[in-house]
Parts: C-alpha cells; sequence; structure tokens
C-alpha cells in the first residue's frame, strides 16, 4: 500500500462569494498524488490549476471539501513546512547572497547557522551552482535564479515540491536543460512534485500523470497516464513521447484520448512509487 | 555651415553679448523727457521711510517740478544694493552709505558722491543701562550684537581704538533688524539706529513697569562722541554720465530740488511725516514723527550747507575703511579711491541757486523737537 | 574580447551575455573621467576669456582667477566657516532622515496613517524654509544653532519620509506568497522582507537628502541667528561687493555639498553591495 502524499476530497473554492464578481475557481475536484510521484496540472487559462496548487500550499482555503497533505490538514503542513514552493518569477531576496536565499527555509525554522549553511551548500551541489554561492542574484541569468530558487525550495528537505509554472519566464533550451535538472533532483530525493504548467510536451514530458483541466467552472476533465521510462536525449524523439502528447492534446480539447475513462468525478487510481 | 561651426558661432556671439553686459566703459546716455519735464530716477538706500524725508518732499512739494525733474523714488530693501543700481544704468542717482558705495567702487562701479546729504553718522550701540556699557572698552566680554552686511566697522573700529580684539574679546552676534535679542536679553549689546531701531526700544512696553522704556533706561555709545563715526547717507551720481553737460545739468538741479526739500522738512517736521506716511512707510505715524526729527540732526546744522562733503570727514572715513577689520578680517577697501570718488563741484552750484532763493541752507538755528512716541509706533 | 571564461556564461551557456560587458574592458576610468573634466576646464577659459577680454567689472562677473585667488587667500575662513556650515548640515540630516524614517515606518504600519500622511507633507513640502528661517530664529536665542539645524531636518525630512515610505510599500508579490508559505508575517517579515527591501530606496533618499541638508544650511543662515557658516561670508562678501570673495565661499559651499554627497554614495555602496555588482 503505497502512501497518499497529497489528497483533495471534494473541493470546491469559490472567490466572492455572495457578490456580483462571484467566481467558481474550482468545482468537485477529487485527487490524490501517491508519494514519489510527478503529476501536472495543466488547461487553458481560468481553468483553476494554480488554485488548485495554492489550495495544497493552504495560501487559499477551500470553500468546501478537505486537503490533506503527508496525512496532515494542508494548513498543518504548510506551518511544518511539509512543502517547498517555487513560483514563475524566482523570487529571491537580492539583498542576500544565493547560499543566504537557500537558508531562508532553514533560517526561519531555527536551524543553526553552521548546519544552514552545509545544507545550503549541498542543495547548490545538487542544482549545480556550488561556484555562485557568494554572488548576487542580479548578477545570474533567469534560468540560474530559477535553479536557486529549486534549492531553497527542498532546503529543507521537503517529501513535497509544488511548482507554478517556474520554467515560464524561461527560453526553451533553457527550459528543457532545466526539466531535465529537475527530474534528476526529484528523484535523487524521492520529492513528490505537483507541477503547474500550459505546456503539453512539459507536462509529457516530465509527468506520470497528466492532469487535464478545463474552466468555466474550473474542474478536472481528464487524467492521463504517462509512462516514458528513463528520461534521455532520444526520449524528446520518442513515439511514445508523441503519442502522449497527442493523448493530452485531445484530453484538452475536450475528446476522449484513446483509452482513457473521463474521470469528472471519483478518485483516481494512485500510482505507485517510481 | 555645419553644426558644428553654428554651435562655435553661436558661443561666440554669446560671449560678445555677456562683454558687452561689462560696465568698463559705459558711455552716457541722454536723460528721457516727458511733457517738458526731464525724467530721473531716484535709488533709495531702504525702504520708504523719513530717512528719506527729504526726497519725498521735493517730490510731493513740487520742489523737483520746479527744477524740471520728474523724479520717481525706486523703493530699497534687503537685497538691493543702490549703487549697483546706479553703476549699472538703473538709476539716475542713488542714495548710498560712503563706505559701502567705496567698497563698490573698487569693484568697479562707476559711481561719484555729489552730496554728503547726512553730515553725523546715525549708528548707536544700545545696551540696558544696568549692564554700565558706557565706553567702547566696556563691550569687553559681553555678547554684541551687530547687524553685519558692512554696518558692523564703526563697532569694530570702536573697539579696537579702544584695544580690544573684537574676535577675542567680545562675542560677536549676528542681529536681526529689530531690537527684539536686546529686549530678550540674548544679547548685551545692540546695534541700532537712531532714527529707526533705537525709537522701537522706546516703543516698546517694559515689562517691569507697565510703561514705555524711558530712555534713562539704556546706555548709547554714539560713534560721532567716540570717533569712529563714518559717513553715511550721500548721493551718488554716474561717474561717466558726468562727462556730460546734459546729466551736469540734471545733477545740480536734482540737487537743488533737495536741498528746498530737506530745507522744508527741517521747517516743517509734522508734513514730512505725513508725506511719508501716505508714500506707504511700514512703521507708524509717531515713529516716522521721530525718525524724521532724528534725521534732521543728522543733516542740519550744515555750517558749510547742505550736502557738502567735508574733505577731514571724508579723510576720516576712507582712513577707517582702509584699516578696520571686521571678524573676518576683512577691510572695507584694499586701497585708496581712484579716479573722482566725490565732488563739491555741483553741490555749491545747487546751494547758491537755492540760497539765491532766500532759502537757509546751513540750518544754524535748527532745534530738534521733543517727539512723544507711542506703543508699537503709532 | 576578455581572455578570461566569464564565469556566468561557463555555468550556463543559453544566459543571454550583454555585449557591453566584453567592450567595458576597454575603456578604462580615464575614459569617464577626462570628457567632463576637460568640459570643466574649457567652461572656466571660455568665463576667463569673456570676462578679462569684454572687460567685464568684477562687479557684474568676478573672474575664475579672481575667485581663485580669493579662495587661496580665505582658506582658513573658508575651512572654519565649513565646519560650521558642515556641523549643522549632519546634525540636521541625521536627525531629519531618522524621523523620516520612524515616520514611514509608523505610515505603512497603520494604513490611516499613510493615509492622512500624504496630504499633509505635500503641504508642508510646499512651505518654502525661508519662511520658516526667521520664525524659528526668534523661538531660541540668538546664539543658538538649534534654528539652522532645525531647517536642516525639516528639509531633509521629506526626501526620506517619501523615498522609505515608497519602498515600503513596493513588496513582491512573489515575496508575499513565498513568506506566506512559511507562515512568516507580521514583525518577522517586516524584517526580512521590507526592510531590507527598502533600503536602497532609504538611501535613494538620504542621496538626495544630503545636497539639499548643506544648501538648507548654507541659506538659512541669511536669516540671522549665530553667523558662524558659509551663509553669513557670502552674504557679508556681498554687502560689501566683494563678489570675488562672495563666489570663493559659494564655491566652498559646493565643495562642501559634493562631499556630503560622496559620502552618502559611499555609504549606499557600502550597505547595499547587492546592488553595485551588476553585471553589464
Amino acid at each position: 500500500m503505497t502512501e497518499t502524499a497529497v489528497a483533495l476530497t471534494g473541493v470546491t473554492k469559490v472567490f466572492n462569494p455572495g457578490r456580483p464578481d462571484e467566481v467558481t475557481a474550482l468545482t468537485g475536484v477529487d485527487l490524490t498524488v501517491g508519494r514519489g510521484g510527478f503529476v501536472s496540472l495543466i488547461g487553458p487559462s481560468g481553468c483553476g490549476k494554480s488554485t488548485l496548487l495554492r489550495l495544497v500550499a493552504d495560501l487559499v482555503a477551500p470553500t468546501t471539501g478537505t486537503v490533506t497533505v503527508a496525512g496532515k490538514p494542508a494548513r498543518t503542513a504548510r506551518l511544518d513546512q511539509e512543502y517547498g514552493i517555487a513560483f514563475q518569477q524566482a523570487g529571491l531576496f537580492e539583498w542576500r547572497t544565493v547560499a543566504r536565499n537557500v537558508e531562508l527555509p532553514l533560517e526561519l525554522r531555527g536551524t543553526g547557522r553552521r548546519e544552514r549553511r552545509e545544507r545550503a551548500r549541498e542543495m547548490l551541489d545538487l542544482v549545480g551552482l556550488a561556484d555562485f554561492a557568494d554572488h548576487y542574484p542580479a548578477q545570474l541569468s533567469g534560468g540560474m535564479q530559477q535553479r536557486v530558487a529549486i534549492a531553497r525550495a527542498l532546503a529543507v528537505h521537503p517529501p513535497l515540491l509544488l511548482m507554478d509554472e517556474p520554467f515560464g519566464a524561461l527560453d526553451e533550451m533553457t527550459r528543457e536543460r532545466l526539466q531535465d535538472e529537475l527530474l534528476r533532483i526529484c528523484a535523487s530525493t524521492g520529492t513528490t512534485t505537483i507541477f503547474v504548467t500550459h505546456s503539453i510536451p512539459e507536462a509529457v514530458y516530465l509527468s506520470d500523470r497528466v492532469v487535464v483541466m478545463s474552466a468555466r467552472p474550473g474542474r478536472i476533465t481528464e487524467v492521463v497516464e504517462v509512462d516514458l521510462g528513463p528520461r534521455g536525449e532520444a526520449t524528446r524523439q520518442s513515439e511514445e513521447f508523441f503519442a502522449g502528447i497527442t493523448r493530452v492534446r485531445r484530453a484538452l480539447r475536450g475528446g476522449p484520448a484513446d483509452g482513457a475513462v473521463p474521470a469528472a468525478a471519483g478518485p483516481a487510481t494512485p500510482v505507485g512509487e517510481r | 555651415m555645419s553644426s558644428n561651426t553654428r554651435r562655435l558661432v553661436a558661443g561666440l556671439l554669446m560671449c560678445a553679448v555677456l562683454a558687452g553686459c561689462g560696465t568698463a566703459d559705459n558711455g552716457p546716455a541722454a536723460p528721457t523727457t516727458s511733457g517738458g519735464l526731464t525724467k530721473v530716477k531716484l535709488q533709495l538706500q531702504w525702504f520708504v521711510q523719513a530717512q528719506f524725508a527729504g526726497y519725498i518732499a521735493a517730490v510731493d512739494r513740487g520742489f523737483y517740478k520746479e527744477e524740471g525733474l520728474d523724479v520717481e523714488i525706486l523703493e530699497g530693501g534687503v537685497d538691493i544694493v543702490p549703487q549697483t543700481v546706479l553703476a549699472q544704468g538703473n538709476a539716475d542717482f542713488a542714495v548710498a552709505w560712503v563706505p559701502k558705495a567705496l567698497a563698490s567702487r573698487e569693484q568697479g562701479a562707476g559711481i561719484t558722491n555729489i552730496g554728503q546729504i547726512f553730515q553725523r553718522s546715525g549708528t548707536y550701540q544700545v545696551s540696558f543701562a544696568d549692564k554700565n556699557i558706557r565706553t567702547p572698552a566696556d563691550l569687553k566680554g559681553k555678547k554684541v550684537g551687530n547687524w553685519g552686511f558692512g554696518n558692523e566697522f564703526e563697532l569694530f573700529a570702536g573697539m579696537t581704538k579702544a584695544g580690544l580684539d573684537p574676535g577675542r574679546d567680545v562675542t560677536l552676534v549676528q542681529q536681526q533688524f529689530d531690537m527684539q535679542a536686546l529686549l530678550r536679553g540674548d544679547i548685551d549689546a545692540a546695534q541700532a539706529m537712531s532714527y529707526n531701531e533705537y525709537a522701537q526700544l522706546l516703543e516698546a512696553k517694559d515689562p517691569a513697569t507697565g510703561q514705555l522704556y524711558q530712555p534713562s533706561a539704556f546706555t548709547v555709545l554714539d560713534w560721532n562722541v567716540v570717533g569712529t563715526a563714518m559717513l553715511q547717507d550721500a548721493l551718488w551720481a554716474n561717474t561717466a554720465r558726468l562727462d556730460d553737460a546734459a546729466y551736469q545739468d540734471v545733477a545740480v538741479r536734482f540737487l537743488s530740488g533737495t536741498i528746498k526739500g530737506w530745507a522744508y522738512c527741517r521747517d516743517n517736521p509734522e508734513q514730512c511725516r505725513d508725506m511719508v506716511v501716505a508714500k506707504g512707510a511700514k512703521l507708524g505715524a509717531s515713529h516716522q514723527l521721530w525718525q524724521t526729527n532724528e534725521a534732521n540732526k543728522l543733516v542740519w546744522p550744515a555750517p558749510n550747507g547742505i550736502g557738502v562733503i567735508d574733505e577731514a570727514a571724508w579723510n576720516a572715513t576712507v582712513d577707517l575703511s582702509l584699516t578696520t577689520r571686521n571678524q573676518d578680517g576683512q577691510t572695507v577697501l584694499t586701497k585708496q579711491p581712484e579716479g573722482l570718488a566725490y565732488t563739491n563741484d555741483y553741490v555749491r552750484r545747487a546751494l547758491d541757486a537755492v540760497r539765491a532763493d532766500g532759502i537757509d541752507v546751513t540750518g544754524a538755528g535748527f532745534q530738534p523737537l521733543t517727539v512723544t512716541l507711542a506703543e508699537g509706533g503709532v | 574580447m576578455t581572455s578570461t571564461v566569464d564565469p556566468v556564461v561557463a555555468a550556463d551557456p543559453a544566459a543571454p551575455v550583454a555585449a557591453s560587458r566584453r567592450r567595458r574592458s576597454g575603456r578604462g576610468p580615464l575614459g569617464t573621467v577626462l570628457p567632463p573634466l576637460i568640459f570643466g576646464v574649457g567652461g572656466l577659459l571660455l568665463w576667463e576669456a569673456t570676462v578679462v577680454l569684454g572687460r567685464v567689472a568684477p562687479f557684474i562677473l568676478p573672474a575664475p582667477s579672481a575667485i581663485g585667488r580669493e579662495f587661496g587667500g580665505n582658506l582658513a575662513v573658508i575651512w572654519q566657516a565649513g565646519l560650521a556650515s558642515g556641523a549643522n548640515a549632519l546634525v540636521g540630516l541625521l536627525a531629519g532622515a531618522v524621523v523620516g524614517i520612524l515616520a514611514a515606518m509608523l505610515a505603512g504600519r497603520f494604513r490611516f496613517l499613510g493615509e492622512v500622511s500624504v496630504p499633509v507633507a505635500a503641504a508642508l513640502n510646499a512651505l518654502p524654509i525661508i519662511a520658516l528661517a526667521p520664525i524659528l530664529n526668534n523661538m531660541f536665542e540668538s546664539t543658538s544653532s538649534i534654528p539652522r539645524r532645525l531647517v536642516v531636518a525639516i528639509v531633509v525630512f521629506f526626501p526620506v519620509f517619501v523615498n522609505t515610505s515608497r519602498g515600503l510599500r513596493l513588496v513582491d508579490p512573489t515575496h508575499r506568497e513565498l513568506m506566506d508559505s512559511y507562515a512568516v508575517r507580521g514583525w518577522t517579515f517586516t524584517r526580512l522582507v521590507r526592510l531590507p527591501g527598502a533600503l536602497p530606496f532609504v538611501f535613494t533618499g538620504l542621496r538626495q537628502a544630503s545636497s539639499l541638508a548643506v544648501i538648507a544650511a548654507v541659506v538659512a543662515e541669511y536669516f540671522g541667528g549665530l553667523q558662524d557658516g558659509l551663509g553669513s561670508r557670502i552674504t557679508s562678501a556681498a554687502a560689501l561687493t566683494a563678489y570675488p570673495r562672495a563666489w570663493a565661499f559659494v564655491v566652498g559651499a559646493c565643495v562642501l555639498g559634493l562631499v556630503f554627497y560622496l559620502v552618502a554614495l559611499g555609504l549606499e555602496r557600502l550597505a547595499t553591495p547587492w546592488r553595485a555588482r551588476r553585471p553589464g
């Protein structure tokens, strides 16, 4: 029996209820993510994918339903720093060096200076930026800043990593490289990842499962299973890759993908560990 | 022309224009006429007040008009340097103190003293009687206020003559152009003009008695008595224009009108006070009467005739200007005045003309009034 | 073309490298200092030529050579007066800056205060210091330095307050969300995010304020009170029509203002090192 990392049950989110600008961002969401899994959320704008991520992060509260992270309510999980989060903007503190930025979550949980420094060094090694520990963020390129943001997100070794279109502002070549880096890091740390994107190839390349969403109201329309095996140069040219892209594209358009059952309601089956 | 050449030409043209502003060779300019009268501008040394009663009376009573002049009086102020206004050609004559005007002359202002209206200095250094400051030597160790701005040299000369080192033996304090600092006790001795600020003291209420201060409450150091007085209100003309016969003629006529004006104020102080007040003087009627009276005391008696520049007094002023150092170690002048610094030619001709009209120009029998002041000078 | 390998490029070949970074190594410090220097010297020569050739009298416009002579001849007085004005400017600057920063922090903390303070600050800023100086002089003893220092403090308050307020207000929304994810709010958030983020703005305000402080200290002296600084020297020289000397004191005031500005700039570099080391 594999552990469930994240579980959303019967979740709806309505913004500004009862007011003229009321909007239903999400309705009837049931989703489970198993430990070590990599799940992408993809859909048109307004489908609620970022809202869903923020529900998991407890940055917004659900109107109905429950959100569980690592077996605890989302709020507790946030206070216990059970996840790390990365946004589209790297959001580094420009007044801190790269190392001190990575140390931030450790500092907040009261870790001692020596241990902080070691852990930061470790994470920077992981993302390949050990030489830049004493640089300031303004001296780094966009891609490097995102890598630092990932290092920061993982600094406390959280079991869960949440990412909101983190590579959206980067160019294609950097994006592909960082995708490989991310997979490598997640594999070596065993982190569960929920990844919001609007790029179909990115979703297919990175994930075990692609959660396809649609708007008005925001809901999950389908979950596409993907199994590309170990990723490499060849993967981006492979049949399975293009097939996966096609399935996801069809799901986004609304038609049934081959062999996939529209999962408008009812729990999705958790995937085993990689 | 390429754009670079054009810029160069523009720059050179600008320099030429600026050079044209130089006054080192200002040629004579013809005075303008209106309705048969010659227009004349007189720049005063300060704001309109009874210190200038004679000129105001000469305008209001038509003495200038009799001489064929239409005189416009330009009011002075804190940042207006009358001798500079004259030197730059923005006035035809100016009232200015001799040391300051000589300093401007040294810096290239082409002006000449044509009439020493005030024969005596009106500068006092006043203190409360209980401070016992009866001679300049008594200023030692005291807080001594002065206005700076070139007004301080009589004081410094007085202190130096008494053997004091102004930088070390007294505490020098910048004074506002009022008597508040003395009344509040911030300073021990304050600079005051006999015809202006001194009256402000006598217009203030003594908190101890509830009555106005009396002269007996104060001691006054009068620089005329000490011997370090310097010549003050004089009439200055533009030196370059004095080569022009027309301007010379205007100068004589202007002096004639002025003499008649001052003679009138000597004999009719209340009427002169009224004219000054009507012209918009800042302080009230009783204050202006005091000022008229005190100004008269500085003008009359004038044994040689009003406006004549006495050579001994002139030399004493120049001497003090060359030797007295203020708190920065600066003197008023660094060398003897060159060129035509003063001349009695025009004022003598004016005196002859006015005397011929039967007007008293020496004021030998002049008796000053006793003026009662009111609170606030109203 | 540099011969050393650009570390950023080595770590991230796809990173866009500004072309100017490669070019900059060719144009050394001399290249930046020389043109303004030549321009300044040229301007002075033109000024001298205009005065000499046009035979402009000193009381209209003195020649730079005359000003230079007076400057050299009055060095001791300029130094003493400069120290006095500098002390006034410094005390006023520190006082005004501290009050400005505290006020900005209060205005940021209590929204109501912030909304009230903006129009009040704007109205007060419109008041010319000229109106304040004589009033303050009368409130205090004639020999006190406090009125001038107060004038400086008031003048300094506004740029510091306005810039610090802006800095405290501008919080990156990503930082906000990030700190929410860490459950950080209140004073910790202020300490970790708002204050360091506001620091560059504070120093912008201080840099503006530093030159203003010297100007205010000098000009406030025009209106009476203790006359130990550069302002009184300028006016007394002008009253004696000794304009070359007056200009010499003005030059002294300029030098003082420059010193203040450079010190503020230096402090900024020290306190916000991350801004200095920008690429390209």
